[in-house]
């Protein structure tokens, strides 16, 4: 179609309309993020906060696409991990307004006009910025064994015949399984707080718990035995942080609860005996 | 056998351990009651964890902020409430009996005393609201903690109904304590 200057069609004019209403520019809405920083390779630094300003109408809904963007645009010192952005992986775990909880899962709260504090986990040893050394957490959980153990002996066999479980045995296990060690239970707790280095934290001994109810497992026993002095299980005093701040919504309070009556139960003498063999 | 423990029951001692635990972390972790049947996989937990406390020792590194960031739970504030008035009547009890004894007269004159003095009646309630506290409180979340002893009542919702509950009904207790007693 032809036309003159300053001359348009209807249909191209109301199209005209309507994009040129659609790129008129929205208010910035500036959202602040007050987050820890810390950098081991600048001597005598000390840990302080950083405020970062975001436009929320041009950022994703969830607090780690804020950090991403503040990565990419602003700071690119801004050290944290992430991997898969859906909330199943535990990478983006930290302190988000108060509370333990994933990054890619916390929606940035709209209230402009306060800042959202970010912090690393709590009591952790901070390896930079929101990076905690995780190490402590991991030996802990490789001390449980989380692993299948059967007592058939032989390791010839394995893989040949599929070890079978009832539907009401495999349901026992959920709730359990799910658990993606993100650590924001354990880090919730005041009493892993004091006692981390003995203490095995709720994350752990959910799992300890995952593998004792597993009908499969054939070491029931021998797992409570382990647990068997003052500080791995009964340092929990059921202060509950965890299952309120768990991002996948498990209740470690009820497994470390349900560990408690069946060390009430066991016979330890029995799994003594059976440890020690 | 534990080696270097630190963490006693009281949370002061505990939050002291933790003060001092945190620069004098024992070199050797605990180790648990089966030493003697511990398998490799333990075997390695226990020196990662070893290695864990001796690394970040020899560098230095800050310790995330945790009570002072940490938002107040109703479930951290209750379990602190049940610690506090547990200390305080288990310091005060024995504290003031042991006094008792040792001064002179009997309990009734003392209260004679506190009579005589004619203070302000808004004081002596709210004296009374802080004695009766506690033990309301501590009993009252006590029955919480033994149905949570045998695993009842564990799920988030009918833990914060329950606290709820206790914390309304240790208030109306109390109130009914020095109002109507």
């Amino acid at each position: 179609m032809t036309y003159k200057t300053g001359e348009l069609d209807i249909t191209n004019k109301t199209r005209c309309a309507q994009t040129s209403a659609a790129t008129a520019p929205e208010p910035a809405r500036m959202k602040k993020f007050a987050v820890y920083r810390w950098d081991p390779e600048k001597p005598g630094d000390k840990p302080k906060m950083q405020t970062y300003e975001v436009d929320l109408n041009t950022c994703g809904p969830m607090v780690l696409d804020a950090l991403i963007k503040i990565k990419n645009e602003m700071d690119p010192t801004l050290t944290f991990r992430r991997s898969c952005r859906e909330g199943i992986c535990g990478s983006c775990s930290m302190n988000i307004g108060g509370s333990n909880t994933l990054a890619c899962l916390c929606k940035i709260d709209d209230n402009l006009g306060k800042a959202t504090k970010i912090y690393p986990l709590p009591h952790m040893y901070v390896i930079k910025d929101l990076v905690p050394d995780m190490s402590n957490f991991y030996a802990q959980y490789r001390s449980i064994e989380p692993y299948l153990k059967k007592k058939d002996g032989s390791d010839k066999n394995i893989g040949d015949k599929q070890y079978l479980q009832t539907t009401g045995d495999r349901a026992k296990l959920d709730g359990l399984y799910e658990c993606i060690l993100c650590a924001c239970c354990s880090t919730s707790c005041p009493s892993y707080w004091w006692n981390s280095d003995k203490y095995l934290g709720p994350a752990v001994l959910m799992q300890a718990y995952r593998w004792m109810v597993d009908s499969r497992d054939d070491y029931t026993s021998e797992r409570l035995f382990q647990m068997e002095d003052r500080f791995s299980v009964y340092r929990c005093h059921t202060i509950m942080n965890c299952t309120k701040t768990c991002p996948k919504g498990l209740n470690p309070g009820l497994a470390i609860g349900e560990i408690k009556k069946m060390l009430a139960k066991y016979n330890s003498k029995e799994a003594k005996q059976l440890a020690q063999a | 056998m534990i080696r270097a423990s630190f963490g006693k029951g009281s949370a002061l001692l505990t939050s002291n351990a933790a003060l001092l635990s945190s620069r004098l972390q024992p070199v050797v972790v605990t180790q648990l009651s089966h030493t003697s049947t511990r398998s490799q996989t333990e075997d390695i937990a226990y020196k990662e964890m070893e290695e864990f406390w001796d690394k970040n020792r020899r560098l230095n590194r800050p310790l995330s902020p945790h009570l002072r960031i940490y938002n107040p739970e109703l479930t951290s504030m209750l379990s602190l409430c049940h610690r506090a008035t547990g200390i305080a009547m288990a310091v005060t009890v024995p504290f003031v009996a042991a006094t008792l004894l040792g001064l002179p007269g009997d309990f009734s004159s003392y209260i004679e005393y506190i009579k005589d003095l004619h203070l302000n009646p808004a004081i002596l309630t709210a004296a009374k609201y802080v004695l009766a506290f506690p033990i309301c409180y501590h009993y009252i979340n006590g029955i919480r903690h033994l149905a949570w002893d045998w695993a009842i009542g564990f799920d988030l919702k009918t833990t914060y109904q329950s606290g709820y509950f206790v914390m309304a009904l240790a208030l109306l207790v109390t109130a009914g304590f020095v109002h109507l007693l």
